[in-house]
């Protein structure tokens, strides 16, 4: 095991503790797939508690500890996050509730799956529920359409929310079987924050040793996650009758966006969409009453800035018309300096109201020990060095490269 | 469980006001909630909602902007029975306190302005409509108590939202935000002599802002328009199904109307979770893969559960709910063992729920907001809920159950109705 990749810190403020497991592997369809019904199959079941009824009442036994298995996506990487949240025992004085129980159950719920006929089929039986409701928010079907044109020419990595739901429909039990035991090959590292760190750490150790998991010593950050942007160009229109129509402008980076590009796309996303005062909310929804919201994202792993919203049918052009006209006046570096910097200070305030949750402070140890460049890089310092100059030299790398519409 | 500490004040004009101290937390949260919400008494259905959002407009502009310059973040709701207006940030308290109390206590209406936020306010209900669910929810509702307030959606109906006008905003609000329907809430890491700051500006500004007035009156319950009906709506692309259970007068049975939801939902959890027989049966015959979603609602204009899951066959499983849940079945003796097992587990669920919500300082204060207008104390319940024994547990369960009926609706796939 690499000392290195198991890190639990104390925390002091919280009244529940956060473990996580985090595994990494390429992105894959196959390895989507099998990864969303494995990480299903083990929040339903597991060895330790071998039928779902059972597991329920065991973690609410265990004053409602919450387990979620659950993939995310980071460019040609997929991380298969294994995740605890429980109420620190010194909460509640219950003397048969402890770390002990806690790096038992939490380890045994990660490291041991149930892997039966039957518990693949709910897990199938799940997804596939799942998916059909995803796909009727017209959002999510929107986002998903999106994805699969922006990667027509690289299916491995079109997938959004739990993959591809025929692959997952195939799946026997041999396959999660050979997945899972492979699994525990790949890279991973543990996290937590608690309030009695060294014992949880030394009994997480212990714990992770039995159960033999030897990814656990190999290295987990990796420099190599950026997938270039294809070059598209593509205008797409689908119909669904829905009452909002959907509009995804994604503006693709041309070249591989530095660290300082991560902070300044940040910064573009606080400025045209952050908040009310931002750029397309005030002009797409209260000049024009277009939306009730837009947004944006900036995927820097997928060189992709992403602009959306839900808007009113007859109002389609105009939003779109003032969402390109905004990314043209920064582009060309007509930007409110008075906006900007209040962008810049809205990102500080919130980089400290992050820390009022222990999700957030998870979540920032993975992307930080997962992405090996950012060992010393300072977010915030990168981010109050935005200039307008910055900005507008980082949107001019964006082009237009695909447009798709839900109606 | 470690309490917070909570430094409460009641004014004389009827205002309350109330800090709770969160230590090392850098989040400093101020709200403030009106006893107002969208199923009381209003002209044209969503205009307590729309309230909520012109109280935004200044005659200087859209004092979300004057937030945000100052480094905070603004937002409001609206539920049945409240709207509450919330503001955060890590600093500029005293000036973040100032403009929460104007954003509530100097309306700004005018015909342009609320004619521009017409059109937002019909997208914001297009979005809720394009979700799945919502349709189920629409119909159990409105067939269940008929087009009323407590039935149409939050946001209004596309027509009534058109409706609105700067008179029947002004109307609406002259009666509701009144010192004696409001509530502030501060929570974060102050030290003592911020506290004793912020209660001093809390006092000084509803004193200056908010004119005085009669608390809000109990409502008479809405009458139910249909029981044991169920409802088949076309065109779903997922076998959704829902049901609605109307509830009696909570206030009957028990002081605590929190209780009375508590001890509901830990019942339906226990009849038909994702831990009980029922389910485990349910799951294996095919008929449902996933938890039910379970939730009690009480406002007051009513009471009610609501029940919604997937199923390939929804009208067998709704069968057997209505058979889990009919008066007889709720506590049978062939299935005591289970109840009482779950009801011990659901205790410390709910215990530990508790705990955990005091991780999250926004969603902590909204709850002690909303408790403060419903005199309801959650540390109180806490402890009258792990000492209640399963007799009384019961006894009450069946009391709040009596005379339930259920309603139910369900999405067919396709077109077909």
């Amino acid at each position: 095991m690499n000392e290195e990749n198991i890190s639990i810190q104390s925390n002091q403020k919280f009244t529940s503790g956060n473990l996580g497991l985090f595994v990494r592997l390429p992105l894959t369809k196959h390895n989507m797939a099998m990864a969303s019904l494995l990480c299903r199959m083990q929040m339903n079941e597991s060895e330790l508690f071998p039928d779902p009824g059972v597991q329920q009442v065991e973690l609410q036994q265990r004053y409602s500890f919450q387990f979620e298995a659950v993939v995310q996506l980071f460019g040609k990487e997929m991380i298969i996050s294994y995740l605890a949240n429980f109420v620190e025992p010194q909460e509640i004085l219950d003397p048969d509730y402890n770390y002990r129980q806690i790096a038992e159950t939490f380890a045994g719920l990660a490291t041991r799956p149930l892997i039966t006929p039957s518990s693949v089929q709910l897990a199938q039986r799940q997804l596939e529920e799942e998916y059909q409701e995803l796909m009727a928010e017209p959002s999510n079907a929107a986002l998903s359409a999106f994805f699969n044109n922006w990667y027509a020419d690289q299916p491995d990595y079109a997938a959004s929310f739990i993959g591809s739901i025929a692959d997952i429909k195939a799946a026997t039990s041999q396959e999660v079987r050979r997945f899972a035991d492979a699994i525990k090959t790949q890279a991973s590292c543990v996290f937590g924050h608690v309030y009695d760190a060294r014992q949880v750490k030394r009994l997480l150790q212990k714990k992770l040793q039995e159960e033999s998991w030897p990814g656990l010593a190999l290295e987990f950050g990796s420099r190599d996650l950026l997938i270039p942007a294809p070059d598209l160009r593509l205008e797409k229109t689908d119909e669904q009758g829905k009452q909002q129509t959907q509009l995804l402008l994604g503006y693709a980076y041309k070249g591989q966006p530095s660290l300082q590009d991560l902070a300044t796309g940040t910064v573009l996303r606080q400025y045209l969409t952050g908040d009310q005062s931002s750029r397309l909310f005030s002009k797409v929804r209260e000049e024009n009453g277009a939306a009730y919201a837009v947004e944006s994202n900036w995927y820097a792993d997928n060189a992709l800035f992403l602009v959306s919203a839900g808007l009113d049918p007859d109002k389609l052009d105009l939003a779109g018309q003032i969402i390109g006209k905004e990314m043209q006046m920064v582009a060309a570096g007509r930007i409110d300096p008075g906006l900007l910097k209040q962008s810049r200070q809205a990102l500080a305030n919130r980089h400290l109201l992050n820390q009022d949750h222990a999700s957030w402070l998870l979540a920032k140890d993975l992307r930080y020990k997962l992405h090996a460049d950012y060992e010393d890089f300072d977010m915030m310092a990168a981010v109050s060095r935005v200039t307008s100059g910055r900005l507008a030299d980082f949107a001019q790398k964006l082009y237009l490269n695909e447009r798709y519409v839900l109606k | 469980m470690i309490k917070p500490e909570i430094i409460r004040k009641d004014f004389p004009s009827g205002f309350k006001a109330q800090v709770i101290r969160r230590k090392g937390f850098n989040q400093r949260f101020f709200g403030i909630i009106v006893d107002f919400g969208s199923a009381d008494p209003q002209p044209v259905p969503g205009l307590a909602h729309f309230l909520e959002h012109k109280l935004f407009a200044a005659e200087e502009g859209d004092l979300s902007l004057e937030f945000e310059k100052m480094g905070a973040s603004v937002n409001a709701f609206t539920a049945f029975n409240e709207t509450m207006y919330y503001a955060s940030g890590v600093k500029n308290v005293g000036p973040m306190i100032d403009l929460l109390f104007k954003l509530v206590g100097q309306p700004y209406f005018t015909d342009e302005n609320v004619a521009k936020e017409i059109p937002i306010i019909q997208q914001e209900l297009a979005m809720y409509q394009d979700e799945p669910d919502w349709i189920l929810g629409d119909r159990l509702l409105r067939g269940s108590y008929g087009d009323c307030n407590l039935a149409i959606d939050v946001a209004g109906t596309k027509e009534s939202i058109a409706s609105v006008t700067k008179e029947k905003l002004q109307a609406a609000y002259d009666e509701n935000y009144v010192a004696a329907r409001m509530s502030f809430v501060a929570c974060g890491d102050f030290t003592d002599n911020q506290v004793k700051t912020i209660l001093r500006q809390a006092r000084k500004l509803s004193d200056q802002y908010l004119k005085t007035g009669s608390p809000q009156k109990e409502s008479d319950l809405v009458s139910l328009l249909a029981s044991g009906q169920d409802w088949v709506l076309p065109g779903g692309d997922v076998p959704l199904f829902a049901a609605a259970i109307p509830l009696p007068n909570f206030k009957k049975v028990l002081a605590s109307r929190d209780m009375s939801q508590i001890l509901l939902e830990i019942m339906l959890e226990s009849k038909l979770g994702a831990a009980s027989h029922w389910f485990a049966s349910a799951r294996k015959a095919g008929l449902v893969s996933q938890p039910l979603q379970i939730s009690v609602t009480y406002t007051r204009q009513g009471a009610y559960a609501v029940l919604l899951g997937m199923s390939p066959e929804a009208e067998k499983l709704l069968d057997q709910i209505k058979a889990e849940l009919a008066p007889d079945k709720l506590f049978t003796a062939d299935q005591e063992k289970e109840m009482r097992q779950l009801f011990e587990i659901h205790k410390r669920s709910w215990l530990a729920q508790t705990v955990r919500s005091l991780d999250n300082l926004s969603g902590f204060a909204v709850e002690m907001a909303e408790e403060s207008l419903d005199e309801e104390d959650l540390f109180a319940n806490v402890e009258q809920m792990q000492a209640m024994n399963f007799a009384d547990y019961r006894a009450y369960c069946q009391k709040l159950f009596k005379g339930a009926s259920i309603n139910t609706a369900r999405l067919l796939e396709g077109d077909e109705e």
